[in-house]
């Protein structure tokens, strides 16, 4: 073997070989949580954040809840309405941060020397992308939680609630990868915000997550169908009003796996853009 | 035993050629010996960075071969990057994480265990200097702390082969000069190291060879002393008492090119510059002729050899960029600092 020519008089006996995906990716994780974590100003911003969204929200159209027209749809009240759509909302603005933490790093030079690393590409994005669903857990339990305790009901219970915790971190995560995909290619934090918000704006707004509208125009019903914000707003809505369809749910997480895996793999191919 | 090779980098008619079209390397080869400082010596953008970044994996060739200790970087990237230390032109340290957090997490991610990668830190910590501040968040370190910090990680695994894009670039002379020291233990030690520099005094001091990049191609590869010699050691710049005076210049290019040690003499518009080889005889040989005949000179200074002028020797102009165009005084400089005051 001619690698052996490394020499060193050091103390510390070092291997020569890589690590492995699994503690690779724990590290980066953690490494990631505890940037976070040093920036207390930028935790409290972001629970403080969905708690006004949910507070304003549910404040502003709580009239709703009286009207004829709301009744009808069987939401025991505008809150529990809203809530599922406002847990997405608030890990949508940290799916939004991924991307520009990832620029961060290309800025500083942090991820060129991760690439030079023996550790596999895809460590480094889901070591990220691990850190940011920490932070959706907490905002979306936080967002529950406070709904409940304004006075919002769960009919699946705690299984429902959890299901539903799950689910619209895994939709968070999801859109944090297509961030990530947006920030290596562009290697610039303004356009990264810029293409964030054009495409998570519409996901948000091209759905019933604010308001109800059974009556959508076709082509409308049609982008809600492509849309994985409509399926986790609707399956919490559902466990929230009518408890847990176990087939229904399964078919949701079904849907959000699948478009994990496809901005994973559009994030993790976009490593290459960067080598050429 | 099998073949055991000494030469650890190499670079076969390395080409690179960007999406844009625009050809950063134009097929350059040579190679460094196991613990051997090996110099890239160029102005921005004459490839030395791309160099490096095929190199370090982070870039893909065009053509031609880099290999590190006989793994080709294209073709055995993980078994390249187990060997390679690298630090770019940007520090890339986490400047949210301390010091130690820093190494312990570069150790790591080079398969050392939790203590050895503690211990590893414990030892680069020592002998760079850092342990007073080895607890502090790295965005919190002067540039030149930053600086031994990213270099501490680059060598956390004991790589065989340690690339450093522009060292030293914007540290103070104190702090350089404790980074060359660190680099000249690592190389005794084994590890070969390739460094690119615009700096021929660093290349000068820190390289067992250089090669002179320019426009993606090698003019010359040799050790320092070599290239000194073609270029010579000094420059000495004349500014004449009356530079608009035709004779004057003639007079003193006709009477510089005579004496003896004094090479590539230059007719600039405000003043004329010319190398020299042994200084001191060739100064006061220079400084008789010139009063013997009749040469007015306002200012003589005498500085050491640039990058700059070594290219003036080898191309016989000057590099293409923007290459510390500080060094040349403007002529405000000269009109505040020179002419006139004798």
């Amino acid at each position: 073997m001619n690698a052996d020519l490394v020499l060193d008089r050091g103390v510390v006996p070092v291997p020569q070989r890589s690590p492995t995906w699994t503690p690779t990716t724990s590290l980066l994780a953690r490494r990631n949580v505890l940037k976070t974590l040093r920036s207390p100003a930028f935790v409290s911003f972001s629970l403080l954040q969905p708690v006004v969204w949910l507070v304003l929200f549910s404040q502003t159209f709580s009239g709703l809840s009286d009207s004829p027209q709301f009744q009808r749809l069987g939401y025991p009240s505008y809150l529990t309405f809203v809530a599922p759509a406002m847990m997405v909302l608030s890990v949508l603005f940290t799916a939004l941060q991924s991307g520009l933490s990832v620029v961060t790093d290309l800025d500083t030079g942090m991820l060129d020397k991760l690439r030079t690393d023996p550790i596999a590409r895809s460590s480094i994005l889901v070591g990220r992308l691990i850190a940011d669903a920490a932070l959706m857990a907490a905002q979306a339990t936080l967002v529950l939680v406070l709904a409940v305790a304004m006075g919002a009901t769960v009919a699946g219970g705690w299984a429902g609630a959890t299901v539903m915790t799950v689910g619209v971190v895994l939709f968070g995560v999801a859109w944090a990868a297509l961030s990530d995909f947006v920030a290596l290619h562009t290697a610039d934090s303004e356009l990264t915000m810029v293409i964030g918000l054009f495409l998570t704006l519409p996901v948000l707004f091209l759905t019933s997550a604010f308001f109800p509208c059974p009556e959508l125009p076709g082509w409308l019903r049609a982008v809600s169908r492509a849309n994985p914000a409509a399926y986790v707003i609707e399956a919490g809505r559902n466990v929230m009003t009518f408890g847990n369809d176990w087939a229904a749910l399964a078919r949701t997480g079904g849907i959000l796996a699948a478009t994990l895996v496809v901005t994973l793999a559009a994030a993790t191919a976009a490593f290459r853009h960067v080598t050429r | 035993m099998t073949t055991r090779t000494t030469t650890t980098i190499e670079a076969a008619e390395l080409a690179k050629v960007y999406g844009d079209g625009t050809r950063a390397l134009a097929g350059i080869s040579f190679t460094a010996e196991a613990g051997e400082i090996f110099g890239l010596l160029g102005p921005n953008g004459s490839g030395k960075t791309t160099a490096v970044r095929i190199f370090v994996t982070l870039l893909q060739a065009t053509s031609g071969a880099a290999r590190v200790a006989g793994y080709d970087v294209g073709r055995n990237r993980e078994r390249v990057r187990q060997l390679i230390g690298y630090s770019g032109q940007y520090v890339g340290v986490d400047q949210d994480l301390t010091v130690t957090e820093n190494l312990i997490l570069s150790g790591r991610l080079h398969g050392l265990s939790e203590s050895q990668a503690r211990g590893r830190s414990d030892e680069l910590v020592e002998r760079l200097g850092l342990g007073g501040v080895a607890g502090q968040r790295a965005g919190r370190l002067s540039g030149g702390m930053r600086r031994r910090l990213d270099l501490a990680q680059a060598m956390v695994h004991r790589p065989a082969a340690l690339f450093l894009d522009e060292p030293t670039t914007g540290l103070d002379p104190q702090a350089r000069n404790a980074l060359w020291q660190e680099l000249r233990a690592l190389s005794a030690t084994g590890t070969t190291i390739l460094l690119t520099t615009q700096y021929l005094e660093e290349a000068d001091r820190l390289c067992g060879r250089v090669a002179i990049l320019d426009r993606g191609a090698i003019l010359t590869v040799g050790t320092p002393t070599a290239l000194k010699d073609a270029a010579g050691e000094d420059r000495v710049t004349l500014t004449l008492a009356e530079p608009g005076d035709p004779d004057q210049r003639a007079l003193t290019r006709r009477v510089t090119a005579q004496v003896p040690g004094v090479l590539n003499v230059r007719d600039g518009q405000q003043e004329v510059t010319m190398q020299l080889h042994a200084a001191g005889d060739a100064l006061l040989e220079l400084i008789r002729r010139l009063d013997l005949e009749g040469v007015d000179v306002a200012r003589l200074r005498l500085a050491p050899t640039t990058l700059d002028d070594v290219f003036v020797a080898y191309t016989g102009e000057s590099p293409r960029s923007e290459i510390e165009s500080g060094r040349r005084p403007s002529s405000v400089f000269a009109a505040i600092h020179g002419g006139r005051s004798r």
